[in-house]
């Protein structure tokens, strides 16, 4: 333990005496918010929008048909990009919405007194297609109906989450915050070659698992650090959380445990500090892109079914699920008991990762030279 | 605890490249062996092998009477090794350097305390305790390599090169430091040095390595009887005086030219000298000096090995 403690001691000065350099593993997921926070801060006009309809039968003959009438505007419209789906009950409509196969629903029903029949659209108030589509479809209906009085909109979610695209991002973005530390872990196990420091520790007691452990202790701490303190820059910036922030931690120290594997990996064969840094940067971003971390839904530019399954590229990407998760927790409000699934294939993937960096950085860099 | 280590028949091969050819050490605990050579000799080669840094291609260490392929790693933790290379935790403070190896090593915190006081004290390095290794010069830094390398108070010590480009008084210092050591009889020290002064001074025998082979071994005296049987002539030859050197080389056979003097071996210095001389006397151009000494440790490198150390 002593041994493990001095290392984890040494990582924590070499962090704390190198700000000007090491601070930049905080700065950059900073950078990236803020970025994000002016860009997509406000509301935001998507052009594409998942509708559902639902009419119930008995309003079928007194309500106008508002199926034919978007899919007339969306043809017309060069702007305008509808998916309708109809569905044949509003329980079905409703759970293709908490499933975000749709962005916005809308119930047609026959309404109780004073009015023919009642629109009742929904959506999640976080949700992109929700926010964009609500004003669009609410004065294309009144449009149609001349009256708006008999349009209710209603929020599947209650919250005070801020609506914008800013807001859907943040959860990939404190994702991002935790694979930005590769190239500082990368090239903390190169300096141990490159420093020769495995020449003191050859001579001492300390073996492998110490060194090892020292560094995944120093790591994990980073990480929930960095998973705390860009919840809270994000907060800054207007993000507000429906769920609980503390429970990110977990999904963030599995990434991390994920991402100490990769930096093992790149210092298990990449000798100078440099080039480490390099490649664990590289790595880091094409990592955040397909995680989701920068743009929502990236992996739908590759799916393909496998075993009755619709796939998508990134759903190989441990820490895709690290930013599904995330999602799960700060923007629906769900628990640990909903993200299972995530929290088993991030720990199964980062327990691969780690082991296969220890055993292959220990057998490149730390046994003796024959 | 280890007493003492040999090796037999040590060779390494690099890529197709014998660097060691048999190579035969004994290091025993109260004596300072001088491991010397010029550049590329093999003698890193040999620490790295006797320290288990690397395994050799053939032959077999002894540790304590024991045979073994290679050093065991148990064994390594009882070796105190400064490397050539300055390898300090560059982002910790000279204390802070000191109680990262003594936590490294395993030791109690009374035993880090007094080693740590023991080394600040010894090869002074309190003015600068509290500056970052990597702001020191190179003065404390070679002094700061050789208290972490030791802070666990190894018996076997390997000092590989612990003086090269530091001023002459970090120079006396780490050397004096080292003295001390090797004057207690408490350690074993083998010691590779370009600087053959300091090693003449403190080793108790010598092993001058060239081209990866053994060329002699033994203490000053007996190198001295070896080679030089206690005199060494030599004529500083500037210019082509190919004349003179021709006489010079019928006059005493076992001459030779190295780097501009002509040396060899005077049994009998002042008939040695009366026939330089009159050599001299006939062909003078381009001589500027001629002496008659005992040889120093680096006359006898240069007379066995036609190098210098530095080369």
């Amino acid at each position: 333990m002593q041994i493990t403690l001095a290392v984890f001691k040494f990582n924590l000065l070499g962090l704390l005496r190198n700000l000007k350099s090491s601070g930049i593993m905080f700065i950059i997921p900073v950078v990236f918010m803020g970025v994000f926070a002016v860009a997509f801060g406000g509301d935001n006009q998507s052009v594409q929008m998942k509708i559902g309809i639902f009419v119930e039968s008995s309003a079928k003959s007194v309500a106008p048909d508002f199926e034919g009438t978007l899919k007339q505007i969306d043809e017309e419209s060069e702007n305008l990009n509808f998916q309708i789906s109809t569905f044949s009950s509003a329980t079905e409509l409703e759970k293709s919405l908490r499933d975000g196969q749709i962005g916005i629903a809308m119930q047609v029903t026959t309404a109780n007194e004073g009015v023919p029949f009642e629109i009742k659209i929904q959506g999640k108030e976080s949700s992109m297609d929700y926010i964009v589509a609500k004003s669009v479809l609410v004065d294309i209906v009144n449009q149609v109906i001349y009256a708006d009085k008999i349009i209710s909109t209603e929020v599947l979610q209650q919250g005070g989450a801020s609506e914008s695209v800013f807001n859907q991002l943040v959860p990939g973005l404190i994702v991002y915050g935790v694979l930005i530390l590769i190239p500082g872990i990368a090239q903390g196990f190169a300096a141990i070659t490159e420093k020769k420091y495995i020449q003191r520790l050859a001579y001492s007691k300390a073996k492998a698992r110490h060194i090892i452990a020292g560094s995944i202790l120093y790591y994990m701490l980073l990480g929930a650090v960095q998973v705390v303190f860009l919840y809270g820059t994000a907060t800054i910036f207007g993000y507000r959380s429906t769920g609980n922030p503390l429970l990110a931690i977990i999904p963030g120290l599995l990434t991390v445990v994920f991402v100490i594997g990769l930096g093992l990996l790149i210092g298990s064969y990449v000798k100078k500090t440099d080039a480490a840094t390099n490649i664990g940067t590289i790595l880091s971003i094409i990592l955040g892109f397909f995680s989701g971390s920068f743009i929502s839904g990236i992996g739908s530019v590759l799916e393909f079914n496998f075993l009755g399954r619709l796939w998508q590229i990134n759903d190989i990407i441990p820490s895709k699920w690290s930013t599904v998760a995330m999602e799960k927790i700060l923007a629906d409000n769900l628990g640990l008991a909903d993200i299972a699934g995530e929290l088993a294939i991030l720990s199964v993937s980062g327990f691969i990762f780690i082991v296969l960096g220890i055993l292959i950085y220990y057998k490149r860099q730390l046994s003796v030279e024959s | 605890m280890i007493m003492n280590i040999s090796a037999r028949g040590i060779t390494k091969t690099y890529s197709g490249r014998q660097v060691l050819k048999g190579l035969d050490i004994d290091i025993q605990l109260g004596k300072v062996l001088g491991l010397l050579g010029p550049n590329g000799a093999g003698k890193s080669t040999a620490i790295k092998i006797l320290t288990g840094q690397t395994k050799p291609s053939s032959g077999h260490l002894e540790i304590d009477g024991k045979e073994y392929d290679h050093l065991p790693e148990e064994s390594r933790m009882q070796l105190g090794v400064m490397p050539q290379d300055i390898v300090i935790w560059d982002d910790l403070n000279i204390l802070e350097n000191l109680e990262m190896s003594a936590d490294i090593y395993g030791l109690s915190a009374a035993m880090k305390k007094q080693r740590t006081e023991f080394l600040v004290d010894s090869l002074k390095l309190t003015p600068e305790l509290k500056t970052l290794a990597r702001n020191l010069s190179g003065g404390y830094k070679r002094r700061l390599n050789l208290a972490i390398s030791i802070v666990h108070d190894p018996k076997l010590i390997f000092l590989d090169e612990p003086t090269p480009g530091i001023d002459a008084q970090s120079r006396h210092l780490l050397m004096d430091f080292i003295s001390t050591l090797a004057d207690s009889g408490d350690y074993a020290i083998v010691l590779t040095d370009h600087y053959l002064d300091e090693a003449e001074k403190i080793c108790d025998s010598f092993i001058i390595i060239d081209a990866g082979q053994v060329v002699t071994q033994g203490s000053l005296g007996e190198l001295r009887r070896k080679h030089g049987n206690g005199n060494l002539l030599s004529i500083e030859v500037g210019g082509q005086n190919n004349k003179l050197i021709e006489e010079l080389n019928i006059a005493f056979k076992d001459g030779k030219v190295i780097k501009g003097h002509f040396v060899c071996l005077a049994q009998d210095p002042l008939k040695s000298m009366q026939i330089a001389l009159s050599i001299i006397t006939k062909n003078s151009d381009g001589v500027h000096n001629i002496s008659v000494k005992e040889p120093s440790l680096e006359d006898i490198f240069l007379l066995i090995t036609g190098k210098e150390v530095r080369e």
